[in-house]
């Protein structure tokens, strides 16, 4: 059997994910008994345009990024998004709350014409994804599950539930019995509670599930005193892509 | 000899980041001679406005999945310094810890991984795995031990999750601690057989006099915090930073340039070994006297061998760390902190050199405004410069050896691209 | 059945030396700040660290007998090994309620047959040791679930009789072998006594119910609670985030997967906890959700709980620990559920019939009256005065009816038309078309009749004061509502608007064209009438009733509604007043059905559990709308 042949490629990003490959030290090996890595710029030289399988990391912020991905796109008969940034558009949609002029004045200044950008976008708002391994940073453990998954010609299991069913599982302290508040009622589970079994509350770095019910979280939040705009600024670390889920909720109360 | 050149590397592999190496040589003469940075700019600054003082460091962390601890101590200790706090011996202590276990991932990635390979001529760590297996076995066993201390300190290797202004959200606990110190002691073996591979391993040979910055400290190795302290003898306190990081625009790279009193500056591994050499341990100034090295040192190539050094300090300090915290009441965190209005900076050492993230907050602790230097930008000007003086000495050997070479220098500032493009123009008034 | 009496520090002992052969598991607690400490079951490594007085732990101890992951079998290409898990181990410390869900547990995976070889093997290789909690734990349910006491399911009971000394019931002959070496101290009549008074004492923390009804009763009550609105406000609230799941010690839904290792080829099949509460629960491969409301979902988690599973294994599958009550975000709560279900069931049932007594002899004694006036309103229908010979008033409610004999053709009920605030006399108006009516048809002024009653309910004016009153009549329901109209025309500064619709099926059909015209020149009454057939000369509105909704305009929140008219007309009618939101408390409707005592003895009338001449006529929508042979 021929090994499968696996790219890795990054966009607007911090490249943590693609780290976090490197770092499933111990699997490692064994993954590289079924694939062959032929295209990773953080780690080889080595460079290919035949490959069955393509990683991407990171967001779309430049126009001239989208030559590149849709050239990926067309060789890759798989499409697999790494991590926050490509697929849900992460911390780099922060961005798009704000006027993209003043955003670029803020950094640049008067040098800002030199750097173009445009609303932050996940991969899926322009090419065709076919699974998305979510987290800010991805789970190692995950990874490997979902790429063993795909070896065996088995549809990865994603989860589309909350984190609460996994911070439950950990016997962790409701974060707000801790008097802090939490978006892992919203947030699509996956990561094992990570954050809330740290002691921190749940950010949701892996962006909603696909029916978020915003509205009776909106409640809950209101109960513990967030003021809207508390609330949005919770809300935009990672959601701010999918904005218009909880901004019509937002403005109606 | 009179000769025509022209090298483009287009997105420089084996570096965070991406980057573009241009050289243009007609008739002998340098006509360009430079890195260009060409990473996509990600304007953290600006999307941080409004956020509170407990979501920055998450933020800011996002710059750099690499140095994710370094970017969350920057914020956090900018965060603490602008409402004048000040953390207890347990965190001091875990925070450290924490850094040291950055900092042995980082070097180890950089130096196994990254690095290696051009010496061992193969064009990726992955070849090596058939030619030098024993050696890429080794690399991922101390990956995976510096890993395995962010993991149990900062409850994950990439972009740490118990870390928060004012102290840490879960301590970890006793029994962690002594297994990981039990699995540090084991690791000595791996490190002294690193320092054996090192020192058969030929560096390139050139000099170039510049001036190196780093934290200032008088009875440890500094990492966390301090002044700063230059080569050139004189130091300032960190909320001057400014004076030795004078930003520059060039028009090739979207990143700013830096120089202090010379006409560029180097930070790292390189610039701290050599201005706080006798503050290291025992174990890792014997590993400089095996490895050959001499401060002061201003060959840019000999940074790797610096890392391998800092990597044996961090390792032995990391003991020492352990058992000092072993000491310490464990049992519940606190972290009590109060926002006020005010400034604060953060400096810390993270891998490539000094990071420094300086804020202005309101009086409910909401970002009004923040400014972050990074260690790559700092060293851009110093890589132009080291390029311009070498391309003329090997002129005579071909181009790809050229190109090779090139690329190695780079390489070896272990440039982190993507953290250097946030880059900013901000004046605090 | 055997006790010993042990120091804390010989069980701390005798845990020591189980810990070399068992996995010991025990409630043990954890800081995560300072002010909040919790309690959780894991392996013990130091009996010293056992949480003896500990609370209800946040997920319960089910983890050790089922787990929240666990393999089925392995696979190796298409070579199967069953796997199993029958490692041993004691779990110490379990709660009553806790050690009756182990119990519960056992019952479904022995099912219908079906035995789950996965489970028993775990579970029989598992000792328990159970003890009593010391307090009743927050929001819990103990009392009204019964599961605070616990007589079977552990094979050893652990009693403190004081801060150091324990009192070991042993049951089952694993807990001998656990003993066998246990030194007891001597148990003498003091120690008895003892243990009496600890049982005493902490039983009087166990005797408020919770629920305000009994849990045999939650079945029949949640069969009829399947429509309550009630869940549709629970919906509203939930998080959909399977907490409640999560932290139940009687869920034992499972999803089942695949997990490959790194050589591809090879395997685990596991199964894991999956929660009803998440939408994907019932998500099948074509992507088809089958219970796709939170609405849906929570009612099925109860119904589960304390119906459906009920219907099958004979137990409840709750033992009110409360952990879902705590864990829930949005306060979604068993108790609250189950006592509001039970009280909007109360009073959807309480229709309290004002109970006529009959004087005289008997309550089928009628009472002679004498026709005085009569007058031919239409072709079949023919208005009579009565006055009965004593002189005494009939004494009734708008709406109420009456039975009149025609002695030797029988006995019919009719509708009293006359208002109230008609003295001296009253009025019933008659369709000729059965026996007794045909009679009464032929009769003349002067002629008597024998009267039962009056019967039944009628229109409660009393909770329509300074209400706007919409009434719809259609054809003969006119008849018991003049009896209203009248007597609010009587008392017109008592109420708010009057409006009244009425409709036939021709004009000729038309009742009361005297009165009709009367109001319609009323400035304070709103009148509109519509046929359904006529010729020309008709120069009003043609249509069903139904029509002429559209004509007027209602304060919903203020208005009452009374509907009276054939039984084709009221689903039609309900929509309409459902379309402008009137209230279900505020629609009174006047049903007819056959009826021969009046006085909810023959049986004839009843709509499935209530008797119409007892508890109706009239009823209001809120009171019938679970009845399904109502309307």
């Amino acid at each position: 059997m021929s090994k499968v042949r696996v790219a890795f490629f990054d966009f607007a990003c911090c490249e943590g994910c693609q780290l976090n490959v490197l770092n499933c030290e111990d699997k490692l090996l064994d993954i590289l008994n079924n694939i062959e890595i032929v295209n990773f710029r953080e780690a080889m030289s080595e460079a290919s345009d035949n490959y069955d399988i393509a990683f991407i990391e990171g967001s779309i912020t430049r126009e001239c990024d989208i030559p590149r991905l849709k050239k990926i796109r067309e060789n890759a008969k798989i499409l697999i998004t790494l991590g926050s940034c490509s697929s849900i558009g992460g911390v780099n949609a922060i961005k798009n709350n704000f006027d993209l002029e003043d955003v670029r004045n803020e950094v640049y200044g008067n040098q800002k014409d030199y750097f173009e950008t445009t609303l932050a976008r996940p991969i899926d708002a322009v090419v065709k994804v076919d699974y998305k391994i979510y987290g800010c940073p991805i789970h190692r453990e995950e990874f490997v599950r979902i790429i063993t998954s795909l070896l065996a010609g088995q549809q990865p299991y994603i989860p589309n539930h909350p984190v609460c069913v996994e911070c439950k599982l950990k016997d962790n302290f409701c974060v707000f019995d801790k008097g802090m508040t939490c978006l892992g009622p919203l947030t699509r589970a996956g990561c094992g509670a990570r954050c809330p079994s740290e002691g921190n509350y749940c950010v949701g770095c892996r962006g909603m599930v696909d029916e978020p019910e915003v509205n009776a979280h909106f409640d809950i939040l209101k109960k513990y005193n967030l003021s809207i705009d508390d609330i949005k600024n919770k809300f935009e670390i990672y959601y701010s892509y999918y904005r218009k889920k909880f901004e019509n909720i937002y403005n109606a109360r | 000899m009179m000769k025509d050149l022209n090298i483009s590397v287009k997105h420089l592999t084996r570096v965070e980041g991406h980057g573009n190496i241009e050289v243009d040589i007609k008739n002998g003469e340098i006509l360009k001679c430079q890195l260009d940075i060409v990473e996509a700019p990600r304007f953290f600054e600006a999307m941080v406005r409004g956020k509170s003082y407990f979501e920055v460091p998450h933020i800011t962390s996002r710059i750099c999945g690499i140095c994710s601890i370094g970017h969350t101590f920057a914020s956090i200790q900018a965060v603490e310094d602008a409402f004048d706090f000040k953390p207890d011996e347990t965190t001091m202590l875990l925070r450290k810890l924490l850094l040291h276990g950055e900092t042995l991932q980082s070097h180890t990635l950089h130096i196994y991984f990254l690095a290696a390979p051009d010496f061992l001529k193969a064009p990726s760590v992955f070849p090596l795995l058939n030619t030098h297996p024993d050696v890429v076995k080794r690399a991922l066993r101390m990956k995976w031990l510096a890993n395995y201390i962010c993991d149990k300190i900062g409850g994950r290797t990439v972009h740490p999750i118990s870390t928060r202004p004012g102290g840490f959200t879960k301590y970890p606990t006793k029994e962690s601690l002594l297994d990981l110190k039990e699995k540090l002691t084991k690791g000595i073996e791996d490190l002294n057989e690193t320092v054996k591979l090192f020192k058969t391993l030929k560096m390139p040979e050139f000099e170039r006099k510049t001036e190196f910055i780093s934290l200032k400290s008088v009875n440890e190795y500094p990492f966390y915090d301090g002044d700063l302290l230059s080569s050139e003898g004189y130091s300032v306190s960190k909320k001057e930073y400014r004076k030795v990081t004078n930003e520059f625009i060039v028009k090739h790279s979207t990143a700013k340039h830096c120089k202090a009193k010379l006409d560029s500056i180097m930070v790292g591994a390189l610039a701290r070994v050599n201005n706080n050499f006798n503050l290291l341990n025992k174990e890792a100034k014997a590993a400089a006297t095996e490895l050959n090295f001499k401060p002061i040192c201003y060959n840019p190539f000999m940074n790797n061998i610096a890392q391998l050094i800092e990597i044996v300090h961090a390792h032995y300090d990391s003991i020492r760390l352990i058992d000092l915290l072993l000491d310490c009441d464990l049992s519940t965190p606190s972290y009590d902190i109060t926002p006020k209005a005010g400034e604060g900076v953060g400096a810390v050492e993270v891998p490539r050199g000094i990071l420094y993230h300086n804020y202005i907050f309101d009086e409910k602790g909401k970002l009004v405004k923040a400014n972050c230097i990074i260690p790559t930008n700092q060293n851009l000007e110093n890589i132009d410069l080291d390029m311009k003086a070498l391309v003329p000495k090997i002129l005579d050997k071909s181009k790809e050896e050229i190109t090779l070479l090139l690329e190695m220098l780079v390489r070896a500032y272990d440039p982190c691209i993507s953290c250097s493009t946030h880059l900013l123009n901000v004046s605090f008034k | 059945m055997t006790k010993i009496l042990l120091t804390i520090r010989t069980l701390n002992e005798l845990i020591k030396n189980w810990s070399k052969e068992n996995k010991v598991i025990a409630p043990l607690k954890k800081y995560e700040t300072i002010e909040h400490k919790k309690y959780y079951f894991d392996e013990v490594k130091n009996p010293e660290d056992i949480e003896w007085n500990y609370i209800t732990t946040i997920r319960p101890p089910k983890e050790y007998v089922y787990p929240h992951q666990q393999t089925l079998l392995k696979y190796k290409e298409n070579q199967i090994q069953l796997t199993f898990d029958n490692s041993p181990q004691i779990l110490i410390g379990l709660h009553p309620c806790d050690i009756h869900s182990i119990n519960l547990l056992e019952v479904s995976f022995k099912g219908e047959g079906n035995i789950d070889r996965n489970y028993f093997e775990k579970r029989n290789a598992t000792t328990i040791i159970g003890m009593d909690c010391k307090t009743k734990c927050d929001k819990s349910f103990c009392v009204s679930m019964g599961t605070y006491k616990i007589s079977e399911g552990y094979d050893a009971y652990i009693r403190f009789i004081e801060n150091d000394i324990l009192l070991i019931e042993i049951k089952t002959e694993k807990g001998e072998k656990l003993f066998k070496n246990a030194q007891s101290e001597l148990i003498n009549n003091k120690i008895i006594s003892k243990e009496q008074k600890v049982i005493e004492e902490r039983n009087k923390l166990f005797t408020e119910s919770e629920f305000t009804l009994t849990k045999n009763e939650i079945p029949t009550l949640l069969e009829k609670s399947y429509n309550s609105l009630l869940w549709k406000d629970i919906g509203q609230k939930c998080l959909s985030c399977g907490s409640c799941n999560i932290v139940c010690p009687t869920c034992f839904c499972f999803d089942v997967r695949d997990e490959n290792d790194l050589t591809i080829t090879s395997g685990e099949r596991k199964r894991y906890w999956d929660a009803c509460q998440l939408k994907d629960f019932t998500r099948v491969a074509g992507n088809e959700v089958f219970r796709k409301t939170r609405e849906g979902r929570n009612r099925h988690r109860i119904f589960r709980k304390f119906k459906y599973l009920f219907d099958r294994y004979d137990n409840f599958y709750c033992i009110g620990c409360g952990r879902c009550n705590r864990a829930c975000l949005a306060e979604i709560n068993i108790v609250n559920i189950i006592n509001d279900l039970y009280k909007e069931y109360k009073e959807t049932k309480t229709i309290k019939p004002v109970p006529f007594v009959v004087k005289g002899e008997s309550i089928y004694e009628p009472k002679l009256a004498k026709i005085v006036k009569m007058e031919q309103f239409t072709e079949k229908e023919k208005w009579f005065e009565f006055v009965f010979e004593d002189g005494s008033d009939l004494g009734h409610m708008p709406g109420q009816f009456v039975s009149v004999s025609v002695f030797g053709v029988g006995e019919a009920p009719i509708s009293i038309t006359s208002s109230p605030t008609k003295k001296g006399s009253f009025e019933l108006c008659l369709r000729k078309i059965g026996n007794v009516t045909e009679k009464l048809h032929q009769l003349k002024v002067g002629d008597k009749v024998g009267i039962r009653g009056p019967f039944g309910r009628g229109f409660p004016y009393n909770k329509m004061y300074h209400k706007d009153i919409l009434f719809v009549c259609g054809g003969l329901g006119l008849i018991p509502a003049r009896s209203l109209i009248n007597y609010i025309l009587d008392n017109r500064n008592q109420f708010g608007k009057m409006i009244i619709l009425y409709g036939c099926k021709t004009p000729e059909e038309i009742l009361y064209r005297n009165e009709i015209k009367m109001w319609e020149s009323r400035d304070d009454v709103e009148f509109h009438i519509t046929v359904d057939k006529a010729d020309e000369n008709w120069k009003g509105n043609k249509g069903v009733i139904t029509t002429l909704f559209s004509k007027i305009k209602i304060n919903p929140l203020n208005t009452v509604a009374v509907i009276v008219g054939p039984p084709i007309m009221y689903k039609f009618v309900m929509m309409e007043l459902f379309a402008k939101n009137i209230l279900h408390d505020n629609i009174y409707m006047s049903l007819e059905r056959r009826m021969k005592c009046g006085v909810g003895k023959c049986g004839h009338c009843q709509i499935n559990g209530v008797y119409v001449c007892q508890e109706g006529p009239v009823f209001s929508y809120s009171e019938i709308k679970n009845l399904e042979e109502a309307i």
